[in-house]
């Protein structure tokens, strides 16, 4: 159980914090050919899509209503019918996340009339499902945005369900911001090894995995979560739920559809991923795949030959609550130990973490508690590199963004696999530490040009 | 080398093998060997030496697979971390042309790197062959200018253990008492008139861990002249024979160093050890005693009161975690008491300890701390090592990395305390050192996890 601290700092000074439509935009590319349209100044598009383009790598779809002063205080919906009708004529979505921003929401806009005022006056648009979230920036942080997509598709999308017409096969997986495409990869192998469908919601293993495709422009989002399969998530035999923050949409899902829903909250334990596999294995009535034993016999020696370089070592964490919970999770499992754990907002579920304090804060927090307390280690995003250097510390790039780095926007961090690769990583990092412990320079040690040697040649061979 | 020179080497007087059934250094048996060859003996003990370049003449197979992979720490020269080999090809073996690539070998070395002096380590294939590496030696020496020695111990003369001493005779016989001392530093703490030399046999400064010790040294105005041979200097090695006193650090490999030292230039020694706090006082006040200063004396008995406090008061917050825990150990010679005592001062229980190196004196000292009915294992293969572990309800394992994982794979804690080792355990920072880690590994979360089978199986 964890005490909830608010630094009470007038300011942020090096944020961890990203906005709510972060979130919905970043889940909306794991949907696919979307494209998320925010309601806003055109600036709240362009960073936001710097922001993913640095982090993946990847040309990122997304549009903006474009604000401007007169629309701004006269009203705005015009823009958004506008824009509509622009990205159905140039970009042929299957979908469009018409999400708002603090702009948006403070001039108090109503997505859905302006959604209703464009069907009424665009119907040849009809075939494309259009979802409207409410992202405001001044509430929340990145993980709260991602959700209220989730929860804005299962209730505008998913049709309420009376009576279950269930396909035994197909388990449907709704994954949270913290898993990184190489993560939810491994998840649906996992599940797919016992011959199950999974609905990924979203999937940005299909969309953000950084791989080459044969046209060389698309201006929609490239593959994610298929919408006739998404539409179909009540039909499911099961939910999984991965991630705290991912629980109302269960629950959401569950009471409109029926289908019993199961929660966790990371796979990034023994214990998380064992009960995963598990499930699984009873679902499917199969045996669990032999590449599965063998990857969990792989963490577990991974767990024995690096747990002198793991175990007691402290560190510093800032990320979103979901990941918080996750390296906590694991840090449990082989004895990290938390030294000063920040969040960038408050969520329900940071106070039930196994740790003493979260402190809601930016990193500036954090390295000043380091600095006081001590620590060896650091995980956070990308922007840590400047404590990280300033501390003397290593760091290990974990949440958003990750600009520097490539190939950490699809490291896999959670199932057996990602966490044997992980406990490999921090051992890595210990040894390094290790290695560098200063040489002693005896005042007494003999100069070497000081000492008067006789005779070379002749004397030394004898 | 011919074959009275190794059965010279093979007779050590001071030995305590050399007595009753044994007769110095035991033969290696067919089919049941475990450890390294003479040329691996010769190579570790002079490797250390770091601004010297350490040329290997043979086919690959001898250095290839072992260069660069010691724990030994250099405070400057890192020459010695370059793994110079003569790489001898089929067209050279028989063609003959060995002595002519070694020839080409030191010259291109000396002018490249500028050692302080090159040792040839001479193995198997060249020495059947009969390449003359002295004759090699004289002639380039002659031409680069550079103190080039031959260290003549091909693996096929023996074990590792004679391959340890043949090294060290060639530095007492070609090397120390070719130069004189660096005067006292002059700014120095303690003046010349009460300061003191020693020399150091045996200590190879792994991880660094004799840095846990010299800054004492120093503080007490004791010299360290050289150590055979962690971080040490060719120079160092050649005044050596100036030592005041010698201390055998913890091992018998280098025994005939140190009496061949006495033997010719009358330094006194004797045999310490830097592990465990009782052990490291032991030491210290032994210097002193034998240097024969009462001042020093006065100083070092202050020193051990201060150093002592120090880690116990580290020590008390470890000791409660470690109380009853007991400890499987397997390591050789001096450390098999030597680390007994130190464990047991921290309260652990050793229910074995090998003996696999240890002289009747070792054993002794072992029955004296673990009682009469002491279990000694002479010989440590993991199943032995791993049935007297569960036999005895042992909680971790102590030995060389080579046994890591014969522990991890039994599930069974375990610490490193041989040469590959990543952390330094001598000297009274080092046994806090030791006490953090045995905690590490028992308290590691992972143990009951690991134990524990998946829900489906």
């Amino acid at each position: 159980m964890a005490t909830i601290i608010k630094t009470g700092k007038p300011v942020a000074t090096q944020p961890i914090k990203s906005g709510q439509a972060l979130g919905a935009i970043l889940a909306a590319l794991g949907l696919d050919r979307t494209i998320p349209l925010i309601h806003g100044a055109q600036g709240c598009s362009a960073f936001a899509k710097i922001f993913f383009i640095q982090h993946f790598h990847e040309p990122i779809p997304l549009q903006s209503t474009a604000m401007d002063p007169i629309t701004t205080v006269m009203g705005s919906d015009d823009n958004i019918v506008q824009a509509l009708d622009t990205l159905c004529q140039k970009n042929q979505p299957k979908l469009i996340v018409l999400l708002s921003s603090g702009v948006a929401e403070a001039q108090g806009c109503d997505l859905r009339r302006a959604l209703k005022l464009f069907r009424a006056d665009y119907p040849r648009h009809d075939k494309v499902e259009i979802v409207t979230v409410n992202t405001p920036d001044f509430y929340g942080s990145l993980e709260n945005g991602y959700s209220a997509l989730l929860e804005a598709l299962v209730e505008q999308l998913i049709p309420q369900q009376p009576v279950r017409n269930v396909r035994k096969k197909r388990v449907n997986l709704l994954l949270s911001h913290m898993l990184s495409p190489g993560d939810v990869e491994l998840i649906r192998s996992y599940v797919e090894a016992f011959g199950l469908q999974p609905v990924l919601l979203p999937d940005l293993s299909r969309s953000l995995d950084g791989h080459l495709v044969r046209s060389d422009y698309l201006s929609v989002s490239q593959g994610g979560t298929d919408l006739a399969l998404l539409k179909q998530m009540g039909q499911s035999a099961l939910t999984l739920v991965v991630g705290p923050s991912l629980q109302r949409v269960g629950q959401l899902l569950e009471s409109r559809t029926g289908v019993p829903c199961h929660y966790f909250p990371h796979l990034m334990n023994l214990q998380q991923v064992d009960c995963f596999i598990d499930l699984l294995r009873r679902q499917a009535d199969r045996l669990v795949p032999e590449w599965i034993e063998r990857q969990r016999g792989q963490l577990l020696d991974a767990m024995i030959d690096t747990h002198t370089w793991v175990n007691g070592r402290r560190f510093g964490l800032a990320a979103e609550a979901d990941l918080l919970g996750a390296w906590l999770g694991f840090a449990q499992m082989v004895g990290l130990a938390p030294s000063c754990v920040v969040a960038p907002v408050n969520q329900p579920m940071l106070a039930s973490l196994p740790v003493e304090q979260v402190l809601v804060g930016d990193l500036e927090d954090l390295a000043d508690n380091l600095q006081a307390q001590g620590a060896d280690l650091l995980l956070t995003n990308a922007h840590g590199a400047v404590i990280a250097e300033r501390l003397g510390l290593p760091l290990l790039r974990i949440g958003f963004p990750v600009f520097d780095e490539f190939g950490a926007f699809r490291r896999v961090r959670q199932g057996y696999a990602g966490m044997r690769d992980t406990l490999f990583e921090l051992g890595n990092l210990g040894q390094a530490a290790c290695h560098h412990r200063p040489a002693y320079h005896s005042p007494y040690k003999q100069p070497v040009e000081q000492i008067r040697g006789r005779a070379l040649a002749a004397e030394v061979i004898g | 080398m011919k074959g009275n020179e190794i059965a010279a080497l093979l007779d050590e007087p001071a030995c305590g093998h050399n007595g009753k059934s044994k007769s110095g250094c035991s033969a290696p048996k067919p089919g049941a060997t475990a450890g390294g060859c003479a040329f691996d003996g010769a190579q570790i003990t002079l490797l250390p030496v770091a601004d010297v370049a350490h040329l290997v003449h043979g086919p690959i197979g001898c250095t290839g697979s072992s260069w660069d992979n010691r724990g030994s720490h250099s405070s400057g020269p890192t020459l010695y971390r370059l793994g110079f080999t003569t790489d001898l090809s089929e067209q050279d073996v028989i063609m003959g042309r060995g002595e002519r690539r070694l020839y080409h070998g030191i010259k291109h070395i000396v002018e490249r790197h500028q050692p302080a002096a090159v040792f040839i380590y001479n193995t198997c294939v060249p020495a059947m062959e009969g390449d003359d590496i002295e004759a090699v030696c004289r002639a380039a020496q002659a031409k680069v200018g550079v103190p080039v020695i031959a260290v003549d111990a091909a693996g096929f003369f023996g074990s590792k253990n004679l391959g340890n001493r043949l090294a060290g005779e060639v530095m007492v016989n070609k090397v120390v008492g070719t130069a004189e001392p660096a005067p006292w530093p002059a700014d120095a703490a303690i003046p010349a008139e009460r300061g003191h030399s020693i020399g150091l046999i045996g200590e190879f400064n792994i991880a660094g861990e004799f840095w846990n010790v010299q800054p004492l040294l120093d503080e007490l105005g004791v010299r360290v002249l050289c150590t055979l041979s962690g971080d040490a200097r060719f120079a160092e090695i050649q005044t050596l024979h100036r030592s005041e006193l010698n201390m055998l650090v913890c091992s018998r490999a280098l025994i005939n160093v140190a009496r061949k030292l006495e033997e010719n230039y009358d330094t006194p020694w004797f045999e310490g050890s830097f592990y465990g706090i009782r052990d490291v006082s032991t030491s210290l006040r032994t210097i002193a005693s034998m240097l024969h200063d009462p001042d020093l004396q006065a100083r070092t008995e202050a020193l051990i009161q201060r150093e002592e406090a120090a880690a116990e008061a580290q020590l008390a917050k470890l000791r409660p975690r470690l109380a009853g825990k007991r400890v499987l150990l397997y390591t050789g010679g001096v450390k098999s008491w030597s680390v007994v005592s130190a464990l047991q001062d921290l309260g652990m229980t050793v229910v074995a300890t090998g003996t696999r190196k240890s002289t009747e004196e070792d054993k002794a000292r072992i029955r004296a701390l673990m009682g009469e009915d002491a279990l000694m294992l002479d010989e440590g293969n993991p199943r032995t090592l791993l049935d007297v572990a569960y036999q005895y309800k042992a909680d971790l394992m102590i030995a060389g990395g080579r046994n890591m994982f014969t522990a991890y794979k039994a599930k069974l804690p375990f610490l490193d305390i041989n040469q590959e080792r990543e952390h330094a355990f001598a000297g009274y920072n080092g046994m806090v050192e030791l006490a953090r880690q045995i905690c590490l590994t028992l308290e590691s979360p992972i143990w009951s996890q690991v134990k524990q089978r998946a829900p489906w199986q």
